[in-house]
């Protein structure tokens, strides 16, 4: 899992903080770049909607799902079983 | 043509929000009565201008908001004299019990210095018509009711000086003017509308 902030760059410890408290473990980035540059580098068919989740195969590296905004738990774990065998 | 259907379903499946109105739209829901922080209901067609209209999807609390509300303000000293009506409406109906509610709203837009109207979208009828996903998000209409633009403020939403495109000032100098709008659609990062489903 890759978590990628998109605060601006002055809430960088903050955003390290965060991440501590909710015990993050993986792979975390913070934007430093232009909104519309960002977003259709990460996926084009992304609007810039906050929170967004995008989950690729493990095996095919397609994408398996994403979503904008909040979502529920189940829909995060049937998408992440999905990734795993795809 | 099994491809073009199963990619087809796999799209619809995917969970993105309504599409965005299409560039060239008719004003929706222009009738619909919502609550103004005067107080009064009002409707998009109360507030377009004889050359425009400017609709703003916004809230309280968004750090977006935050950054770029300064800048609803200097669009509306503008260009309101120019006959352009200017609202910021709230579709965040999850909130409006809380931190989005009416009170809050007219204490928000007064510490602020709103020099507009801002209303609120209940049920989220408007948000889901335009196809709006999150604040700010800007659409502009033009004297025929047209939409002509749609996307961000401007390209810099943390740093105002800093700002290269003020996206919605040139294309109202540009509708304005009867000149084409460079940039007629864009994008930016924002607090996802928080719908009730």
């Amino acid at each position: 899992m890759i978590f990628v902030s998109a605060d601006w760059l002055e809430q960088e410890e903050n955003v390290i903080n965060y991440l501590e408290k909710m015990n993050f473990k993986g792979e975390a980035y913070i934007k430093d770049q232009p909104d519309e540059e960002f977003i259709n580098s990460l996926y084009g068919e992304w609007t810039g909607t906050l929170p967004f989740t995008i989950l690729f195969g493990k095996l095919s590296g397609s994408i398996v799902d994403f979503w904008e905004n909040s979502n529920h738990e189940q829909r995060f774990i049937e998408a992440v079983k999905k990734a795993i065998n795809s | 043509m099994i491809r073009l259907i199963t990619l087809a379903t796999l799209l619809v499946s995917f969970n993105l929000q309504a599409k965005e109105l299409d560039l060239g739209s008719k004003i929706p829901l222009e009738d619909i009565k919502m609550l103004d922080i005067s107080g009064k209901k009002i409707s998009l067609d109360d507030v377009k201008g004889e050359n425009g209209l400017l609709v703003i999807f916004s809230c309280n609390t968004c750090p977006w908001v935050i950054k770029w509300e300064d800048r609803y303000v200097e669009l509306a000293e503008k260009y309101k004299p120019k006959g352009i009506g200017v609202i910021a409406i709230n579709s965040n109906e999850t909130n409006f019990e809380s931190s989005d509610s009416m009170d809050k709203m007219k204490e928000h837009a007064k510490d602020n210095n709103y020099n507009f109207y801002y209303a609120m979208d209940e049920g989220s009828k408007l948000a889901r018509e335009f196809g709006a996903s999150k604040t700010p998000h800007v659409y502009l209409f033009d004297k025929n009711d047209e939409l002509v633009y749609r996307g961000a403020v401007d390209d810099n939403a943390n740093k105002a000086r800093k700002v290269k495109k003020p996206y919605v000032a040139n294309a109202i100098d540009a509708m304005l003017t009867g000149n084409e709008i460079k940039y007629a659609s864009t994008k930016a990062l924002g607090c996802g509308i928080k719908f009730k489903n």
